[in-house]
């Protein structure tokens, strides 16, 4: 038997009005398991409930109904509580604090041991590169600056278990890449993923199991390669081949295979490669 | 164990977020300045001058840190909340009464160290310039800061529930109904006429701490005896019994509130 890390059964949330009237219903009747390993994506418009689930799974909010288990046990539980690592949609930081300093005190909520300290911090600092700017004050940071910081916290405590909300919003392509590319980095490691997004390209590079959200409800689930990939379509990709000869092609693929050429496109390179290779280009 | 070591690192973090305001300083250099321009400014014979600078001295102490906890203690901990600093602690192994205790203590370090800080100055100051050393200054201090230490136990567990703005308003609330507890409840003895409402607040008036009766500055400086078992004893009852109770509620009061 698989082992889950998450196990999510019938959640529901309402968020009560004025005079403890149940007014807006955030969370539908939701259920999910997340396997030890996997990265797993919810995917959502705004207002679909994405933020509230994070919550709702990191007990910053109470469920109306249902329950939620991590590693079989509630989150309430400090014990469990010590192997997750949470970044909420915008890291809430100490503004008087330096990098260094923010990550030495979460260090030692984290229990990280004090001889580790050292060695944690810094080499958080420099997966999320921000060894160079540690000793300013966090007040000073951009926007993906202190998205790193955030991601730097969860990374000193080394959790088993790492929470992500909306975890590029705001961030430049190359800051988003970076993330993105920490998350696979969290993967390679055994790490368990939770993380939200409403950017579809985001999901897909990552992710090994996805849900979407809609009005609180998880209206589809299930690994990215069966939901993405078509039934007996594929695509060839040439090299040096000449375009004008492209009948010839479309003739030997259907007398030989009894294949039907449905589309002949050039191959492009996404917008964020353009964007990545000419900043780094001109960086170098 | 009822404090962990992470009660002292949040108290390390709350004291220095203090310390790195520019209103701490500004406040300590203002306070400093007012204690040594005092004399300058009066026109009396020395023994009037000796009494009038201890006495604004020591009003200036006890009332620099009650306005700390009244505006800076009752602003910074629901701006956490508003902000949602606090995310980054309660999704930790935190525990919310080691939360609440890291602020307490890290605030309460705070006002010892400006209670030190001005008594110091203040008691330097008589020393030099009247060749009186004035021990009691430290004692009268020290009672001024156990009123603001009470106070401060109250403003955080108000914190729990009330928003920055509306914080700051109770604290004084609290602070006023507090420094004229005993006229008030007085007032109230002999002008309610309606049994019920005379009756309540009557029972606030008990709730809240009588701050008058830590102010003993009026008794030391005009040499009125004090009986200092029966002050200790309430000081250090109030302090226990308000800090106790409103620390833990608070604790409780933060682990049943959403984020």
């Amino acid at each position: 038997m698989e082992e889950h890390v998450l196990d999510v059964k019938n959640l529901v949330k309402f968020y009560k009005g004025l005079g403890g009237l149940k007014k807006v219903l955030a969370v539908d009747q939701l259920s999910l398991s997340v396997k030890k390993g996997e990265v797993y994506g919810i995917l959502g418009p705004n207002g679909s409930g994405k933020t509230t689930l994070m919550k709702l799974i990191m007990g910053l909010l109470f469920p109306s109904k249902g329950q939620i288990k991590i590693f079989g046990s509630s989150v309430k539980k400090l014990s469990i509580k010590k192997r997750i690592g949470f970044l909420p949609e915008e890291a809430y930081l100490y503004r008087f604090l330096s990098a260094e300093e923010t990550l030495k005190f979460f260090a030692e909520l984290a229990d990280v041991p004090r001889r580790e300290q050292k060695t944690r911090i810094a080499d958080a600092l420099h997966v999320v590169g921000l060894f160079e700017a540690r000793k300013r004050p966090s007040r000073t940071y951009s926007k993906g600056m202190s998205r790193r910081l955030g991601l730097a916290q969860i990374l000193i405590k080394d959790p088993d278990f790492v929470v992500l909300d909306e975890p590029t919003v705001g961030l430049d392509p190359i800051g988003s890449r970076e993330i993105k590319e920490i998350i696979l980095g969290l993967k390679e490691r055994g790490k368990t993923v939770l993380f939200s997004s409403h950017l579809l390209s985001e999901v897909e590079m990552v992710c090994d199991r996805i849900g979407i959200m809609h009005k609180g409800k998880l209206v589809l689930t299930g690994h990215l390669n069966e939901l993405l990939l078509r039934k007996n379509e594929y695509s060839l990709v040439l090299e040096g081949f000449d375009i004008g000869r492209q009948s010839e092609l479309e003739q030997v693929l259907q007398k030989s295979f009894h294949a039907k050429v449905i589309s002949v496109n050039r191959s492009r390179e996404t917008m964020e490669d353009v964007f990545i290779k000419t900043i780094k280009k001109h960086a170098s | 164990m009822i404090l962990s070591r992470k009660t002292f690192s949040l108290a390390r973090i709350t004291s220095l977020e203090i310390i790195r305001l520019n209103l701490f300083w500004v406040l300590a250099a203002f306070s400093g300045i007012i204690v040594i321009f005092t004399k300058t400014f009066s026109v009396y014979s020395t023994n009037i001058q000796i009494n009038m600078v201890q006495d604004i001295g020591l009003v200036l102490i006890a009332g620099v840190n009650t306005f700390l906890v009244v505006i800076l203690v009752a602003w910074i901990l629901p701006r956490e909340v508003e902000n949602k600093t606090i995310y980054g602690f309660f999704t930790q192994s935190v525990r919310k009464v080691d939360y609440v205790a890291g602020k307490f203590f890290g605030f309460a370090f705070i006002l010892f160290l400006m209670t030190f800080f001005l008594s110091f100055l203040l008691f330097v100051y008589v020393w030099l310039s009247f060749d009186v050393r004035a021990y009691h200054i430290f004692t009268v201090a020290l009672f001024s800061y156990i009123a603001n230490v009470i106070l401060l136990s109250i403003t955080i567990l108000s914190s729990t529930v009330l928003t920055g703005s509306v914080n700051i308003f109770f604290g004084l609330f609290v602070y006023m109904m507090g420094s004229f507890n005993q006229s008030l409840e007085y007032l109230v003895e002999r002008s309610m006429e309606i049994p019920l409402l005379k009756a309540g607040l009557i029972t606030v008036l008990k709730i809240i701490p009588d701050f008058d009766r830590l102010n003993i500055r009026d008794e030391v400086l005009a040499g009125i005896p004090i009986h200092w078992e029966e002050l200790w004893s309430y000081s250090m009852g109030s302090l226990l019994l308000y800090g106790g109770v409103c620390l833990i509620t608070a604790g409780i009061v933060f682990s049943r509130r959403e984020f």
